[in-house]
């Protein structure tokens, strides 16, 4: 099933030979290079691989390529440049919500369309909102805290 | 077999008779990705038709008696949208993460026909009906006769659900509950769907439905027999004996995920729940 899929990528219109039915995480992380899209359990339980479809959050490990095409994919290299990711990446530093950071990627993919739609969610929206990351190291109470404290520090950047 | 379809088909009948010539159809794929894990990892998928192209099988439409409900619909959708009745709401939220429920659809969740599928005790309470294509054209028929056993439904080779339909209802209590053992991310151990019309503090009319203790959906249709005419004090002081209904309706297994007597148990506890709050609220 070899043919030309087109999508928008971080901003930018892509394509790719790759065949359809290879996972979206595997072309991110393969022929884009985009790293940061962590692989955890390969089958939609972990988070690890969270981008943003079309603003949802969503796994990529669960996403074929054929079904990622015209759409528009953020990754977390994509939320880099934003001023939006200074704020979330020092509120996890500041919480201490970073210990291998495996997961943190994914946390943060959500937590970014959390503020988006919720300005001001509390404990319970957020720990809602992330049911779907697991995080093996720090025990959840830290993330929950830089949630809100990046809930309190990002006024109106994104 | 040789296929020459295209893989993104934009109408129903491109993607039936690309189905007919053996292809896979893919919706959300969150079913499809687990259960073919190894072919997609070692690049061995079937041919697939991805169906997010097909117009008909989008959005919500709500007339006068009907909602229709179109197959790609996801769950994260059906969880907000104002024309869905709670019921439907609360059991498409059950589903998976949030993440997973923003590409999840309800027609994949009724199509995959697992006993554990969140949705379906809530549309055979609702008298959901599905809305089935092909080359030829629509036809309809009762999601609990769609689904003929577990993964197994009435399409034929050519066939591909192109919508869920739900009467208007006039149910005005609803009960839901799912027990898995956590929140998100979890297959159902046991969940309870009811829809009940009370009136003059009767119960005149009611649906109960059972998901994850028996091959399918277990409908009651005699423990709502019993109860119609009950009013609300009688419908308490018969709890346990309705109770003991459920045990012998339900058709648990032991897996591994629980034991049919656990099953047995909380599927009846459900009830009593189910019970104690519609006698509790006016």
């Amino acid at each position: 099933m070899t043919t030309q899929t087109s999508f928008t990528l971080n901003g930018k219109p892509i394509s790719t030979k790759a065949p359809l039915d290879i996972r979206l995480v595997d072309v991110l992380r393969g022929e884009f290079q985009l790293t940061g899209t962590k692989e955890g359990c390969g089958e939609g339980e972990c988070g690890a691989c969270m981008v943003l479809l079309n603003g949802k959050p969503t796994l990529s490990c669960l996403v074929l390529l054929g079904a990622a095409k015209d759409k528009d994919i953020i990754t977390i290299e994509g939320l880099r440049t934003t001023p939006g990711f200074a704020i979330l990446s020092q509120a996890f530093n500041d919480a201490g919500a970073v210990q291998c950071g495996f997961c943190t990627p994914g946390m943060i993919m959500t937590t970014y369309a959390l503020l988006r739609d919720n300005p001001t969610p509390d404990d319970d929206a957020i720990r809602t909102a992330m049911a779907g990351n697991l995080c093996r190291c720090t025990g959840y109470t830290m993330i929950v805290e830089a949630v809100l404290l990046a809930a309190e520090r990002r006024g109106e950047t994104w | 077999m040789v296929n020459n379809h295209d893989p993104h088909p934009t109408t129903a009948r491109e993607a039936c008779n690309a189905k007919r010539e053996g292809a896979t159809p893919y919706a959300g794929g969150t079913d499809f990705m687990v259960r073919h894990a190894k072919a997609v990892r070692t690049g061995q998928c079937p041919p697939l038709i991805f169906l997010d192209g097909v117009k008909e099988f989008h959005g919500i439409s709500t007339s006068e008696n009907t909602v229709r409900i179109g197959a790609l619909t996801t769950m994260a959708e059906l969880s907000i949208h104002a024309d869905i009745p709670q019921l439907l709401s609360r059991a498409c939220n059950c589903v998976g993460s949030p993440a997973l429920r923003n590409i999840a659809t309800i027609g994949g969740n009724v199509c995959t026909a697992s006993p554990a599928g969140d949705s379906l005790p809530a549309l055979y309470v609702l008298n959901a009906q599905v809305e089935i294509c092909s080359p030829e054209g629509c036809r309809l028929i009762p999601v609990c006769d769609f689904i003929t056993g577990p993964g197994r439904t009435a399409l034929e080779a050519d066939e591909l659900l192109s919508a869920v339909i739900l009467p208007t209802t006039e149910f005005n209590k609803f009960y839901h509950r799912k027990v898995s053992p956590r929140v998100a991310n979890a297959i159902t151990k046991v969940s309870l769907a009811v829809a009940a019309t009370m009136k003059n503090n009767r119960v005149e009319g009611i649906r109960i439905a059972y998901g994850s203790v028996g091959p399918t959906i277990i409908d009651c249709p005699e423990i709502g027999a019993t109860c119609i005419g009950l009013s609300v004090a009688e419908l308490a002081a018969n709890s346990p004996e309705l109770m003991t209904m459920v045990e012998t309706t339900v058709k648990p297994i032991d897996d591994h995920r629980s034991s049919a007597q656990y099953r047995r148990s909380i599927a009846a506890n459900l009830l009593a729940e189910c019970i104690k709050k519609v006698t509790s609220t006016p």
